[in-house]
Order: C-alpha cells, then sequence, then structure tokens
C-alpha cells in the first residue's frame, strides 16, 4: 500500500510538485500522464531519494514506513524501483557485477545469505531470458554503448532481477520504436503480480496500449487534476492536454 | 639458488672506470645539487623536507632484529630478489626459471659496467645515485627467451636504515627476440621515516618484449625518487606500469628513447593518494626513430590534502615521421583539498605526425552513484565500486592475474586509508 499526502517538492527553491496525493494498493497498475513540465519526473525523483529534489511537505506512506525518512539504497532494499528515463552508462562496471553488488544488497537487507556465483548466474540467464535480453549486454560495462532501446530493456531486466514491490517507470518508452516497445511492455507485464504496485508515468498514451492501467491521473502543474479509468487515456489521446488545461483554468 | 656461480659472468670492465664514473657524477651532483621549485621540472615537487636531514646514502648492510615481516607480493611467483635498505638479501632471494646465459642477479660489489646510462648530468639525484650506488638487481634475458615466470625486484625498508637513504641501481637487458615481465616493488616496513633513490636502466633488444612495472605501496612514511631510463631498439615493445599507492614525497621519472623503427609503448600510472601524499609522475617518451607508436595513459584518485603531478613530454624528431604519440591524464579528485598539476609537453620536429594530448580533472559522476544507490547499493560501496571501475582501464591490461589480484586489493586498502 502507498499513500502520498499532500506532497510538495522544490528544485532549487522552484516549488515544482504542488501538493500531490496518490492512494495505490498492491496488484494495481497507475498511469500518470501529464504535459511537459507538469512535474512527472521531478515525482520520480522524490519517490527514489535523488539529491537536489526537497520535499517541503507532505509524506510518502509505503508499507506503514515514511520513505521520506530512507536514503535511495534503503529504499531500493524495501523494494522501491525507478526505472530510469536516461540510464546512466558506467565504464569499467560490468553489468553481472553491478547485478551482483545490487542483489545481494537487498538479500542481505532480508537477512538471506548472498547468493554464490553459480545462484547468481543462474538468476541472471532466467531473467534475461524473460525480458528478452541479449546475454552478451551482461559482460560489457554498464549500459555503454547500449542503444536507446537496449537501455530501456536493461532497465527491465534490473526490475525482474530486483522484483519490486513498487515500481516506478519514468518515460520508459520515450525514444523506442513499436518493436522495442512491445518487448519492453511484454517485460514488464510477466513482472505485474497481485503483491506489486506500478506507477507508470508517461506523456503518451500509446504505452498504455501495451500496459493497461487500472488507474489514469493527469498531472498539471504540480498536481492531480483529473482522476479516471483506462478510457481517461484515450480521452487524453483525442482531445490533447490543451483540453485539461482549459478544465483547470474553468475551475480556478 | 646459484648466484655465485654467475657472478664471474657480470663485470666485463675494469673497477677503474667505475671509480671514474663515480668521481664525475659526483662532480656532477656538486654542480646541480639538489633541484629546488625553481628548476621548472621541479615546480610542483619541493624535495628540501627530505634533503633537509642530509640525504645520505646507506653504505653498509643493514641488520635485521627479526624477520621482516613481508608484503603478499613477496609470495608472487616469480623469480625474487628482494633488497633489504638496499643491499641483496640472499637469504629472502630465490630464482625458480633456468635457462643457459639467463642472469637474474645483483650488482654485488657493484663494479658492473653497462652501455646505457640514465643522465646523471642534468638530475642531481641520478648524479647522487650514480656516485652512491652500492647494490642493485642485474638481469641479463638472452636472445631468443621468453621468461616464464617474472621478476620481483622486492625493495623493502627497515628501522636499520635508521633515516638513511637506500640506493640501489638496477640493470636489465630484454634479449633480441625474447619476452619477460619485470617488477619493481619499493615498501617501507618499518614505522620510521625511510627513504630510495633509484635509478634503473633497461635495454629493450630488437623484438623483444617487456613489462616493466613499478609499484609503490605500504608507504607510510615513505619517500621515493627515482628514474627508469628506457632504451628501445628496433620492433620491439614496451608496456609500463607506474603505480603509487602513496608515499611522502614520491617522484618518479621515466625517460623512454625510442632507438629504433617500429617500437610500440605503452606507459600507464595510477597514483591512488590520501592525507598529506605528494606523486610527482614525469615520462618522457623521445622519439628518435620513425614508425613507432607510444600512448601514455596516467590516471589519479586524490583524497585528503594531498597533491599529484603528471608532466608528460613527447619529443619526435626530425627523422621521426609516421610518428604516433598520445598521452592522457585523468584525475578524481576526492575532496576538495586535493590538487593535481598535469603538463603536456610536446616538442615536435618532424612533420607527418599524429600526437593528442588530454587531462582532465574532476569528480565523480553523481548521476551513476544516484544510479547504483537507486539499486540497493550503498553510498561507500557504490564510490568504491566506482574508484576501481576508473583505475581498472590502467590495471585490466596486466596479464598476470595474481599480480592484477594483488593491486586491486592494494588500491582499495589505499582508497580506504
Amino acid at each position: 500500500m502507498l499513500e502520498i499526502k499532500n506532497l510538495k517538492v522544490e528544485v532549487e527553491g522552484k516549488e515544482i510538485i504542488k501538493g500531490f496525493n496518490l492512494k495505490a494498493n498492491p496488484g494495481e497498475v497507475h498511469a500518470i500522464m501529464g504535459p511537459n513540465g507538469s512535474g512527472k519526473s521531478t515525482l520520480a525523483a522524490a519517490l527514489t531519494g535523488r539529491e537536489g529534489y526537497e520535499v517541503t511537505n507532505g509524506e510518502i506512506i509505503y508499507n506503514g514506513k515514511n520513505l521520506l525518512e530512507l536514503s535511495p539504497e534503503e529504499r531500493a532494499r524495501e523494494g522501491v524501483f525507478l526505472a530510469f528515463q536516461y540510464p546512466v552508462e558506467i565504464p569499467g562496471v560490468s553489468m553481472a557485477n553491478f547485478m551482483k553488488a545490487s542483489v545481494n544488497e537487498v538479500r542481505k537487507h532480508h537477512h538471506l545469505p548472498p547468493l554464490n556465483a553459480v545462484e547468481f548466474l543462474k538468476l541472471m540467464k532466467e531473467k534475461m531470458k524473460m525480458v528478452e535480453v541479449d546475454d552478451k549486454l551482461m559482460s560489457r560495462s554498464v549500459n555503454e554503448g547500449f542503444s536507446g532501446g537496449e537501455k530501456k530493456r536493461n532497465e527491465i531486466f534490473q526490475m525482474a532481477m530486483l522484483e519490486p514491490k513498487l515500481a516506478i517507470l519514468d518515460e520508459t518508452d520515450s525514444g523506442l520504436d513499436i518493436d522495442a516497445l512491445k518487448v519492453v511492455s511484454k517485460g514488464v507485464n510477466k513482472l505485474r503480480n497481485k503483491e506489486n504496485i506500478f506507477i507508470v508515468i508517461t506523456h503518451y498514451q500509446r504505452l498504455l496500449d501495451y500496459i493497461v492501467p487500472d488507474f489514469v491521473h493527469v498531472l498539471f502543474d504540480g498536481k492531480i487534476v483529473k482522476s479516471g479509468k483506462k478510457g481517461l487515456a484515450l480521452e487524453l489521446e483525442e482531445k490533447g492536454y490543451d483540453w485539461i488545461k482549459k478544465e483547470v483554468e474553468t475551475v480556478e | 639458488m646459484s648466484f655465485t656461480s654467475e657472478q664471474k659472468t657480470r663485470d666485463p670492465r675494469p673497477a677503474d672506470s667505475l671509480t671514474k664514473l663515480r668521481a664525475e657524477a659526483l662532480n656532477s651532483f656538486q654542480q646541480l645539487g639538489f633541484p629546488t621549485t625553481k628548476n621548472e621540472d621541479w615546480k610542483y615537487t619541493n624535495v628540501a623536507p627530505l634533503v633537509k636531514e642530509g640525504f645520505e646514502p646507506v653504505i653498509a648492510k643493514t641488520e635485521l632484529k627479526g624477520p621482516p615481516h613481508f608484503d603478499t607480493i613477496a609470495r608472487l611467483k616469480a623469480n625474487r630478489l628482494v633488497f633489504i635498505d638496499g643491499f641483496f638479501s640472499a637469504e629472502y632471494s630465490e630464482v625458480i626459471d633456468k635457462k643457459e646465459n639467463l642472469l637474474i642477479s645483483h650488482l654485488q660489489n657493484a663494479k658492473t659496467d653497462f652501455e646505457f646510462q640514465a643522465d646523471y648530468k642534468k638530475d642531481g639525484f641520478t648524479a647522487l645515485n650514480t656516485s652512491f650506488f652500492t647494490d642493485g638487481a642485474f638481469i641479463s634475458i638472452p636472445k631468443n627467451c621468453a621468461l616464464e615466470n617474472p621478476v620481483l625486484l622486492y625493495f623493502i625498508s627497515t628501522e636499520g636504515a635508521n633515516g638513511k637513504v637506500s640506493m640501489p641501481r638496477n640493470r636489465f637487458v630484454v634479449g633480441e627476440n625474447s619476452r619477460c615481465s619485470i617488477i619493481e616493488c619499493y615498501q617501507n616496513l618499518s614505522n620510521t621515516k625511510s627513504a630510495s633513490n633509484a635509478v634503473t636502466e633497461i635495454i629493450v633488444k630488437e623484438n623483444a618484449g617487456l613489462d616493466y612495472f613499478k609499484i609503490q605501496s605500504r608507504t607510510n612514511n615513505y619517500s621515493h625518487i627515482g628514474t627508469t631510463a628506457i632504451r628501445q631498439e628496433k620492433n620491439s615493445r614496451l608496456n609500463s606500469w607506474t603505480i603509487t599507492l602513496g608515499g611522502d614525497i614520491v617522484r618518479n621519472n621515466l625517460n623512454v628513447q625510442l632507438n629504433g623503427e617500429n617500437c610500440e609503448t605503452q606507459l600507464y600510472g595510477l597514483y591512488v593518494l590520501s592525507g598529506n601524499d605528494h606523486v610527482d609522475n614525469h615520462v618522457t617518451v623521445d622519439h628518435a626513430k620513425p614508425h613507432c607508436h607510444s600512448n601514455q595513459l596516467y590516471k589519479g584518485l586524490l583524497n585528503g590534502s594531498s597533491s599529484g603531478v603528471f608532466s608528460g613530454r613527447i619529443v619526435v624528431r626530425q627523422d621521426a615521421q609516421k610518428t604516433n604519440a598520445f598521452q592522457s591524464n585523468k584525475n578524481i579528485l576526492l575532496s576538495e583539498q586535493a590538487t593535481v598539476n598535469s603538463k603536456p609537453q610536446l616538442e615536435i620536429f618532424a612533420d607527418d605526425v599524429k600526437c593528442t594530448h588530454g587531462a582532465t580533472s574532476g569528480q565523480l559522476d553523481e548521476e551513476a552513484v544516484f544510479y547504483m544507490r537507486s539499486r540497493g547499493i550503498s553510498e561507500q560501496h557504490t564510490r568504491n565500486i566506482l574508484y576501481q571501475a576508473f583505475a581498472w582501464e590502467v590495471i585490466e591490461k596486466i596479464s598476470n592475474v595474481e599480480l592484477k589480484e594483488y593491486l586491486s586489493y592494494s588500491l582499495m586498502i589505499a582508497l580506504n586509508r
């Protein structure tokens, strides 16, 4: 269970998120849609604890814990996962070593023994197959020289390895052609279950054809201005964000 | 152990030529003195604190109070020569490779002359070493010999030196069509201040290949001034690693002469500094002949109030057409107090050459730090992984797995001092 209450976030002294509320139950997929500059990526950053994003008000209660009191690594170990909009290239660190360090730190947090080399390799093979990732990527440096599609697929692979309880997809569809989008969505759908919450942040509706949300929220100027079922995404696609802008202005 | 049987093959010239050389070198030193920061080549390295006590050489073997506590590098599978305070110790040395005409020994009595000299007319420390050296390694790899195991020259400082400076002189010849690895490792095993002033002269003959390592680890209270002068002949290959994991005042001069066509030269360097460590790497690659390729890659991780210097000089002489010479120096500053000075010097007299140089200094990529933390890896662990990844570019091409592991491990210790 995730509950975000009246969240306000500043970046360099400027308020970007201006009172954000959301409740999500295990098993649900929530899409957060919004035009450029509405605060989508700031929301993702605040959820994962990125430096430079100052939360000035509100709470993020997740499984009874206030996430805002936890460091980024503690949040990850508690099951929070962000699929980055721009995955970072890390020269000199192999994917395999990176994932091994990651998986074992999460296991340690849950009082589980570290995986040995054989167990780890087996897990990796299984997950690579599941999300259709080429095993050649594993011996390469993290994201270094990966194509746009490979980077996004690699995010989903990491998600599969860590089996998060709260997965946030930040513009995962950006820069993907339709085939890559299908592969990525297929991976995500395989990871959906009754236990986990997905928050899918996107500008466009097309991703939601493949990752079908239970709820759609429209973010505008740092607040949710409209919520509905999956049909809302189609309506947005049809009428465009100007429709929302006008509605907001009329109310105000 | 086979040192005594081989000694007769050294010492090709009478002792009086050495006496003459020493006198000339002493004369040079008296004119040059110790360098000051007014000297352009020593602008960033002040040796005054090091030489103010006199910088007196150790002139006789020192007594050990008990067996020395060697570092793990001594366990490397290698032909091992141990030098205690600059003097050869037969007791702790062992040569495991046996080949006809192979000589892995030491300059006992310091009589051996050599066809190639480090220039003592320009550098006071080299002059001092030439004048006072008493011992050091002498390695001669015969023609057509691929040495199976590396040679480890393990130079340790002990309490016995009592503040005096050991001055080893090493001379290696890698014969035609031969290949070998030679590791010089300098450590201070005492708890007191100690220093060494070393000179190494190397000839890599036609078609020969040398992997040369100079490693300074366990460097608490340790200062080191050293010059390695290398002459490469036609079609030879040199890979060099200068790895300094700390030190009070360290100066590594590496001078490589490419004296024949088609030479390949890869010079790698890594320095991991903290506290008040000061390390100065001065590299000169002298392209005297055409069609040679040289590359310098020096990387530094600097913490605390440490300071690093990199000076990379590339000379391309008029005859050295079709030269490729590259240089790169990259630094990560882990604290606001750490400093680095990087100075490229290109002197190009030929017109058909490719030369590039570049220097960077900055902090870790904080985007990468956040990315890794967001996968559950702690901040400290993340930083260690990223520092190691930065250093890896220098270490990864080392073919000796055991040595590579030793260096990866020592690097972590140096980072977390």
